[in-house]
């Protein structure tokens, strides 16, 4: 039995073809760290991956960043000299304006409290830095946003 | 039966059953038989001259008055044999005289019946016949009254010399005294044998005599002879007065009135007896009230005493309440007003006594006499009671001079406060205490009986206080070991708890160290893969290089970090310590340039001066671990280089008067304030110098803490200002020489 399509599932397929043909807007990344080195790498990686890619040194900043930049996705070292990386994410999740911006934390401290702990106050992930190579960090990230 | 003939009647009766009932109370003992042979003669005497006033018939007269003086003859030497007894006399010359003395009332009584010679006839006065005596009898006469004052001579000398009997007899032998002198008072008798006439009074005296015996019998157990004196004295006492009131009414009426059994004599005595029996309750009761206040002595039951007090004893494992109990229960047997108990100190030697209850005694004065090593070995030999009347006897028989003298301080002292008596408390020969006793209310000396009855009680007393003792010792024995125990639960838990905190420091320390050794890994490794992944080929060259610069030093930090976690690992114990055989006298300035040389190039690179400062004279050398002090002054140099950006650094050795100064002085970024506190805390690194380079192991300065806090007498002190430099400084002690 042949269904009859109405309408709006003509509007819908445009919508379809007007969105695949349009050119991609890029994802904005917020990298949350304090070592030069790691945001060098990264802002590398991820410039050539074709993502916005910013960065700040500590919590402070991020925050700000955050605020106004709106990323689509903020990745937080966890330990960082002035500013716990949890307290970042709590403040961020305090926030009703980067709440709903998913955050996933990076660290070179794995450990199961603190994992859950982050989880807990609603960060989407906890990856290790060494465990996670670039290129599979920006695997990963483009899973999260599709 | 005569009136006249009453008096010889009851009194040769008296004396029988005196005697007959000393003998039978101990026939062994020849104090007692000697005793009973005084009344025997006594009523002999007596009892003959109760017939021979009833004679009605001289023809037995001439016969009954021999009889009777048969038994007058071997009064003195009877009572010469009982007094040598009693005062326990045993010397060969008074044993001689007394045996002689036996052969003249022998050679007396042969004489008296188959001669005149002794009583030649008898005397008919008018109440009756009476011997009438001849030649002899004055020499008879004579040896009485040297016998007599013999005897007396003898008490005086017992009673002067206190100590050579038994303190009990002191009282006794004051009554007996008493008592024969009123028996020699009966001697007035003898004057009717010389034909002067009255009537025999001396039955009177000797009653008299009697009575006394019988006192000193029922105060002061004379020959040990305990009654129920209470009871038998009222009874007797009664009886006495029934027969002494008949007796006078008796007389009186007869006297008067004539014949007795007839009806008048019956009428009187209906209205007599009436008023008889109303003064027989009120001599009752004096008597009773007699009794009491003299007889009290006979109050305490030897065995009830010592049954109930052990019964008590039985009920009370308290040390106190026990020393209580002895001291109440002698004090109330004995009647006394003074008594004390001391214990022995067991853990102190030589041999000390605690007052355990003191009633009575003047503590001013100190019961100081029983710290007396003397006193102790004294009773522990002896095991019986120390009587203070005794001590004089016991210093006199002393074979040491030394011993004499300590019983004669012994009496002072005992004198000195107020005690009569010490009681050993004894316990396997072993002696745990005293009991001191003064005197008795009385004043009245301790009879042999209650001499018994504290001993006994005594030794109850021993075995009831060692038990508290040993109960009082368990007590404590748990009181310490649950004390121990909660000491020693506290230890662990302590430890566990200082353990608890190592093992946390532990892992702390280790999720430090992982994350300080990842950071370096983590960028080398995403740097690599980004090479292996082609990724870097899209890059410029310039680019490329410095992520390969970036892989080389990331590289060479992470070998910096293992080493100073490594060294810090060794290090992070609270009493680090360098090894003794590393410690040694050192040149620094070998050190200084040894440092220098590896840190020049490092300035030079970063267009830093960098300076070392040796004194002009020779440093002294100083005692230091060589490798310890190199790697902690390098540690200093390193940072300084590290976080100064222009300027200069300066390495300076200077000698000051006790101490060698090391300085690092730099124009670096300085440290800020709030960083100061932590500055040698274990991966600890200060705000600034972490915006500087974010890869530092934060070990550093904790190393070099721990390195010169290791040196003996070694200091490190710093003082900086953010944004100008940082000056710290080590000091080392010269050795003294």
């Amino acid at each position: 039995m042949k269904v009859k399509r109405g309408w709006a599932h003509h509007l819908l397929l445009l919508y379809r073809y007007l969105k695949n043909s349009m050119p991609k807007i890029k994802s904005k990344i917020l990298l949350i760290e304090d070592d030069p080195d790691q945001v060098f790498i990264y802002q590398t990686k991820f410039n050539l991956e074709g993502f916005n890619f910013i960065s700040a040194k500590n919590g402070q900043e991020g925050l700000a960043a955050a605020q106004t930049k709106k990323p689509d996705l903020i990745l937080l070292d966890m330990i960082m000299a002035q500013t716990n990386g949890l307290e970042v994410l709590q403040n961020l999740k305090n926030d009703s304006k980067t709440k709903k911006i998913p955050v996933v934390l990076l660290s070179n401290l794995f450990k199961k409290d603190l994992v859950d702990k982050a989880k807990n106050i609603g960060a989407l992930d906890f990856w290790s830095k060494t465990g996670v190579l670039p290129s599979e960090l920006v695997d990963r990230v483009r899973k999260i946003l599709k | 039966m005569t009136i006249v003939s009453i008096p010889p009647l009851i009194s040769s009766l008296a004396f029988l059953l005196l005697g007959v009932f000393i003998l039978l109370k101990n026939k062994k003992s020849a104090i007692n038989l000697t005793f009973f042979l005084v009344c025997l003669v006594t009523f002999w005497w007596q009892f003959s001259w109760f017939i021979l006033f009833n004679l009605k018939d001289p023809v037995w007269a001439g016969l009954i008055v021999r009889i009777g003086y048969a038994g007058i003859i071997l009064i003195p030497v009877t009572f010469f044999h009982f007094f040598l007894n009693f005062l326990e006399i045993n010397n060969k010359s008074d044993r001689y005289f007394l045996y002689l003395y036996y052969l003249i009332s022998a050679a007396f009584e042969i004489s008296l019946f188959t001669t005149n010679l002794f009583v030649s006839g008898y005397y008919h006065y008018s109440w009756g016949y009476y011997p009438k005596v001849s030649l002899l009898h004055p020499i008879y006469l004579l040896l009485l009254v040297i016998i007599s004052f013999r005897i007396i001579y003898l008490l005086y000398l017992f009673l002067h010399s206190k100590g050579k009997v038994a303190a009990y007899k002191y009282p006794q032998a004051k009554y007996l005294l008493v008592a024969l002198i009123f028996y020699t008072l009966s001697a007035s008798d003898f004057l009717i044998n010389y034909g002067i006439e009255f009537y025999p009074l001396g039955f009177i005296f000797i009653l008299i005599f009697l009575g006394i015996i019988g006192y000193t019998i029922a105060r002061y157990r004379l020959m040990d002879i305990r009654i129920v004196m209470r009871q038998a004295f009222v009874y007797v006492g009664l009886v006495a007065f029934t027969y002494a009131s008949f007796y006078l009414i008796a007389t009186l009426y007869f006297d008067f009135f004539g014949e007795i059994y007839s009806l008048q004599g019956f009428i009187l005595g209906l209205f007599v007896a009436p008023i008889f029996v109303t003064i027989l309750f009120g001599v009752n009761r004096g008597l009773l009230f007699i009794a009491n206040r003299f007889f009290f002595y006979s109050l305490y039951n030897y065995q009830e005493t010592i049954s109930r007090m052990s019964r008590q004893l039985n009920n009370s494992i308290d040390l106190q309440k026990i020393i209580d109990l002895i001291v109440d229960t002698i004090k109330s047997t004995m009647f006394l007003e003074r008594a004390g108990v001391l214990l022995v100190d067991q853990a102190q030697t030589p041999v000390f006594y605690r007052i355990a209850k003191v009633i009575g005694f003047n503590e001013k004065n100190g019961i100081s006499l029983v710290q007396d090593n003397f006193l102790t070995q004294y009773l522990e030999k002896t095991q019986k009671p120390l009587v203070l009347d005794e001590l004089d006897q016991l210093a006199r028989d002393a074979r040491l001079n030394k011993d004499k003298k300590s019983f004669e301080q012994l009496r002072t002292n005992m004198q000195k406060i107020e005690a009569s008596l010490c009681l050993p408390l004894l316990l396997k020969n072993k002696l745990i205490g005293i009991i001191v006793l003064g005197g008795k209310i009385s004043g009245d000396a301790y009879s042999k009986e209650d001499l018994g009855l504290l001993t006994n009680l005594s030794y109850q007393a021993s075995i009831a206080i060692e038990n508290a003792r040993l109960y009082q010792e368990v007590k404590d024995f748990n009181k310490t070991l649950k004390q121990k125990v909660d000491e020693q639960t506290k230890d662990l838990r302590n430890q566990a708890e200082h353990l608890k905190k190592l093992l946390k420091m532990r892992s702390e320390f280790l999720d430090i160290a992982s994350h300080q050794l990842k950071t370096p890994v983590s960028v080398i490794l995403g740097t690599s893969s980004m090479f292996r992944e082609g990724t870097m080929d899209q890059l410029p060259k310039e680019q490329q290089q410095k992520f390969m610069d970036n892989i080389f030093y990331k590289a060479k930090k992470l070998g910096t970090i293992i080493n100073d976690i490594l060294r810090a690992s060794e290090m992070d114990t609270e009493d680090f310590q360098l090894a003794p055989e590393n410690l040694k006298l050192i040149s620094l300035e070998e050190v200084g340039q040894s440092v220098y040389k590896d840190l020049e190039n490092g300035a030079s690179e970063k267009n830093i001066k960098f300076e070392l400062i040796l004194p002009n004279k020779k440093l002294p050398q100083v005692m230091a671990d060589h490798d310890f002090l190199e790697q902690a002054i390098f540690n200093l140099v390193d940072n300084a280089i590290k976080y100064t950006q222009k300027g200069s650094v300066a390495l300076i050795f200077e000698a000051l008067d006790d101490k060698i100064a090391i300085k690092v002085q730099d124009t670096g970024i300085g440290i800020p304030e709030a960083d100061k506190v932590k500055l040698f805390g274990k991966f600890n690194r200060a705000a600034n110098a972490v915006d500087m380079y974010t890869d530092g192991s934060g070990l550093g300065l904790f190393i070099v803490k721990k390195i010169i806090s290791a040196h003996p007498g070694g200091q490190i002190s710093f003082e900086s200002k953010e944004g100008l430099g940082t000056s710290f400084t080590i000091t080392l002690p010269i050795p003294k020489k």
